[in-house]
């Protein structure tokens, strides 16, 4: 019975954190135009240049994301 | 009087033995480890520190070495993320055309040969590494009938360093053959990230010599097989990474230029 | 049991000078150093800003570059020596061990080398401040191409090196004690310490000992960059053709500020992040404690403490909103800093409702982490202010978002300090800091911290810049509008001057306490944690997760105690 109450308990709590998640995604917020000042650096830099930019995020960010979810599932393994 | 007296020398009669002295007819069980695999007893984590057996301390310098590479990697993943955004960059002249100044960097071709000895010691140091872990012989070694493991794991390690160093010459040469053309370390923004990675991983990977001189020094001073196992393979381990790393590293100067 | 007076924690056959005794103590020696020292510059700061023409005595009046140092000094050690070193670093060696039942550190000549690089990195960069030129002027982030050039301002040349070289070396110093750490929890912990029993404190240390592995290498890497940038002529972060004060700079190639902005704040979110986690983890175990209560969603928080250490590394970017970035990049930076506001509410909202309605005992500690609480809400509100690029382009580089952070961080960390300090001084020293000297304290830095930090963000939404050494006799518009802040900055000014005063009462409290003689109970917070567990943890099983109380508020189980009928009354 208390197993039950657990799981629901648990996947309302998932819900909400996605739910939340996805109102942020679709907040105001998130379709920026920018400023005039980003909009004019952003068109004097070349499109490589920005694609570029874009795969080294990607590439430090998602490294560093990996790691830590890599360091955190790594302890589940210990006792 | 009782009719019959049983005179003492014929009491010594050895009597059945009837009890089973507690033990309920069962093998015995070692209570200090809650007996006979039951439970988990057989996970040695679940014991107190320092009783859970002989790779309590390797596993623990495993884990360090382990986050230490995630740090070393983190910091080769930083400068790959510089020499992509530089690879890209350049700046408008005075007519308006996006000039970018990267001249591809023609890597010496000795790298080859580096990269290939690097490989190579790479698998003579999981030799090495396997040579400490080998059960009969660290049985032996550790009750003292032979040094066969320290002495398989000293033969193989003294021919990873000896690549090692070779792998570093090798480097310098590299370096050498550059200057003589003329590209120097300020040349150009991908000679910047060349000499950058070179350097970096060279640095990297002497300490991973003196490391391995450490590991061999260990394997002839230090007292415990458990301690000489764990400088070997701390030391292979590092080693192993600082190879892999090599690989991608070598991948893009050779090829993301 | 027999109430035995609180024996400290005695020096096992480790050698003294690897001891994670020895070396927590080292870590806050070099934080209490910098944190004096910090203050002192601050205050300087601020006698500067608001009587401009001041003469510092033995030195003249404070010039423009000089602020501009005291500024890049200032942060650098705040930063860096006091709010990464002491948390994770200095408590974190005094009382990680016991609290998760190891004998010691899991690499303790790693852990001793580790501080004494730290102390190293510490000596090294105050020499900044004696060197030609003087200290560097760049601010803590170190932006180019003012750090990269010697040619760009005073204290550029040596000052900025040595800065280079003691950041660099606290880099590497603070990787291998991170690595010490993370180690440590996971492997040492003693007998029944499982997870879900671990203490939110030590999930805190454990999260920002992963970000420190993760951050500081990237600093690293970017200040090799910015040294070649320096000394060999390479272009990582210099452009091409750039004039420097009259001076064409020669080299090749096409460098970008932006790309250093990227790699160091890439750096420089995860550590903020591990410099408060430690504190928030504190504050869950403190409020429990003297509430006498279970923390609210015990699992939950460990959840959330890993979260805000996973956003942590993403979110970077919106340090850079106004740095001309791709408006597409903003909007995901600000995606994901707002998600971290998730996890820091629920957080809060576990604070409060572990505290709802019980009667907690206003101890010292208490006080301290219930102002901890109020600093993290005041300073974390306006956080998704800030997280929103097109209000971060009005208040960016105002002192809107000093005010932020100096709550969140500078407040609400060293809140999470002197917390720390009053409830584990019983442990460390056997003698109970006195409650009156606490509270005085206690209330005279909450008063200063707000009285200081609030009204910048009046004078942040006024428009004041941050790093401006003057605020008078600036011409036209710009002018006018700083002069509508004057009367704030002086205001600002008394406050800090308030609040340096209010650390007095700590100071005689520890002074007067290390020299009475008398001594402090075994437990004498009926704390269920294992530090305070009558013997060794290290020879002790922990039985069940901490904060069980009792409901009349009386009795409590500690986490060492065999079962449910032994419970002790409180000492």
């Amino acid at each position: 019975m208390k197993a039950r109450s657990q799981n629901l308990r648990a996947s309302v709590l998932r819900w909400a954190w996605l739910g939340s998640l996805l109102l942020l995604g679709i907040a105001a917020q998130s379709f920026g135009q920018g400023c005039s000042q980003c909009l004019d650096n952003t068109r004097a830099t070349p499109p490589a240049v920005q694609a570029a930019y874009r795969k080294a995020i990607y590439l430090l960010g998602g490294t560093g994301a990996a790691l830590f979810v890599a360091g955190t599932l790594l302890i589940r393994r210990e006792r | 009087m009782p009719p019959i007296v049983t005179p003492p020398e014929i009491e010594r009669r050895h009597k059945v033995h009837e009890s089973d002295n507690g033990s309920g007819r069962r093998p015995p069980t070692d209570k200090r480890t809650g007996g006979n695999g039951e439970g988990d007893s057989d996970n040695w984590n679940d014991r107190p520190q320092g009783r859970r057996g002989p790779r309590e301390r390797l596993s623990q310098v495993r884990m360090g070495v382990f986050f230490g590479l995630f740090a070393v990697l983190m910091f080769f993943i930083a400068i790959v993320s510089a020499f992509f955004v530089t690879r890209a960059s350049g700046h408008f002249d005075a007519y308006s055309r996006y000039v970018n100044e990267w001249l591809p960097t023609t890597i010496p071709s000795i790298l080859w040969l580096n990269t290939a000895v690097l490989i190579l010691s790479s698998a003579s140091a999981e030799m090495a590494r396997r040579s400490m872990f080998r059960e009969e012989d660290v049985m032996d070694e550790w009750i003292g009938l032979s040094r066969r493991t320290s002495q398989r794991a000293t033969a193989w390690l003294t021919l990873t360093l000896g690549l090692g160093v070779l792998f570093l010459a090798g480097q310098w040469v590299a370096w050498d053959q550059l200057a003589a053309q003329h590209v120097f370390f300020k040349s150009n923004p991908s000679s910047h990230f060349f000499y950058l990675i070179t350097v970096a991983h060279a640095v990297h990977l002497f300490v991973g010599v003196g490391a391995l001189i450490a590991a061999l020094i260990g394997l002839r001073r230090s007292h415990q097989i458990a301690s000489r196992q764990i400088f070997v393979d701390a030391t292979v381990w590092y080693w192993h990474a600082m190879g892999l790393l090599w690989l991608f590293l070598f991948a893009l100067l050779e090829f993301g230029q | 049991m027999s109430v035995s007076p609180a024996t400290p924690i005695t020096l096992a056959p480790d050698s003294r000078w690897t001891h994670h005794r020895t070396v927590g103590f080292g870590y806050l020696t070099i934080s209490t150093v910098a944190v004096g020292v910090g203050t002192v510059l601050s205050l300087l700061m601020r006698l500067h800003l608001s009587w401009p023409a001041w003469s510092l005595p033995l030195h003249g009046p404070i010039l423009p570059e000089e602020y501009l140092g005291l500024v890049t000094m200032h942060g650098t050690l705040m930063l860096f020596f006091v709010l990464t070193v002491a948390p994770q670093s200095g408590f974190g060696n005094l009382i990680l061990p016991a609290q998760i039942g190891a004998r010691h550190m899991a690499f303790p000549r790693l852990n001793a080398a580790s501080m004494w690089l730290t102390g190293l990195a510490f000596l090294i960069l105050l020499t900044a401040f004696f060197v030609p030129g003087g200290s560097p002027i760049s601010g803590w982030t170190a932006y180019p191409p003012l750090s990269a050039t010697a040619l760009a301002g005073p204290g550029q040349g040596e000052g900025m090196d040595v800065w280079l070289a003691a950041i660099a070396l606290f880099s590497v110093a603070s990787t291998l004690g991170a690595i010490n750490t993370l180690t440590t929890i996971v492997k040492l912990r003693g007998e029944g310490m499982s997870w879900t029993r671990l203490p939110l404190t030590v999930w805190g240390w454990f999260t920002a000992a992963l970000l420190s592995v993760l951050a500081f290498s990237v600093l690293l890497a970017a200040l090799a960059m910015l040294f070649c940038d320096r000394h060999l002529q390479s272009s990582f972060f210099v452009p091409g053709g750039d004039l420097v004060n009259g001076v064409l700079l020669q080299h090749r190639g096409d460098g970008s500020p932006l790309l250093w902005l990227h790699l160091f704040w890439f750096f420089g979110h995860p550590e903020v992040y591990i410099a408060i986690l430690p504190g928030m983890g504190l504050t869950s175990m403190v409020l429990a404690n003297f509430a006498h209560r279970r923390v609210f969603a015990y699992r939950l928080m460990i959840a959330t403490t890993l979260l805000i250490g996973l956003l942590g590394i993403l979110v970077w970017g919106h340090h850079m909103f106004v740095a001309g970035l791709n408006p597409f990049a903003g909007s995901a930076f600000a995606l994901s800093s707002m998600a971290i506001a998730l996890p820091a509410s629920a957080k809060v909202l576990s604070w409060l409702a572990t505290i709802w309605r019980s009667r907690p005992q206003l101890t010292t500690p208490m006080l301290f982490a219930l102002g901890f609480v109020s600093l993290f809400i005041a300073g974390g509100l306006t956080g998704p202010i800030l997280a929103q690029p097109i209000l971060d382009e009005y208040l960016h580089n105002t002192f809107f978002v000093v005010a932020h952070f100096h709550l969140i961080m500078a407040m609400a960390g060293v809140f999470g300090l002197f917390c720390a300090t009053y409830y584990w001084f019983p442990l460390i020293f056997g003698k109970m800091l006195s409650e009156r000297l606490g509270k005085l304290h206690f209330w005279g830095t909450i008063l200063g911290a707000y009285a200081t930090f609030l009204p910048m963000h009046l004078t942040g939404l006024a428009g004041e810049p941050r790093q401006y050494a003057q605020l008078t006799g600036v011409p036209g518009p710009a002018g006018q509008l700083l002069q509508t802040t004057l009367p704030l900055q002086n205001h600002i000014t008394y406050a800090a001057l308030f609040l340096a005063c209010a650390q007095l009462p700590f100071l005689l409290n520890l002074g007067l306490t290390l020299r009475s003689r008398l001594r402090a109970s075994q437990n004498p917070w009926s704390a269920t944690t294992m530090e305070w567990a009558p013997q060794a943890t290290d020879e002790l099983t922990a039985h069940r997760d901490p904060c069980h109380y009792a409901e009349d508020g009386v009795l409590f189980l500690g986490q060492w105690e065999p079962d449910a009928t032994s419970a002790l009354p409180p000492e």
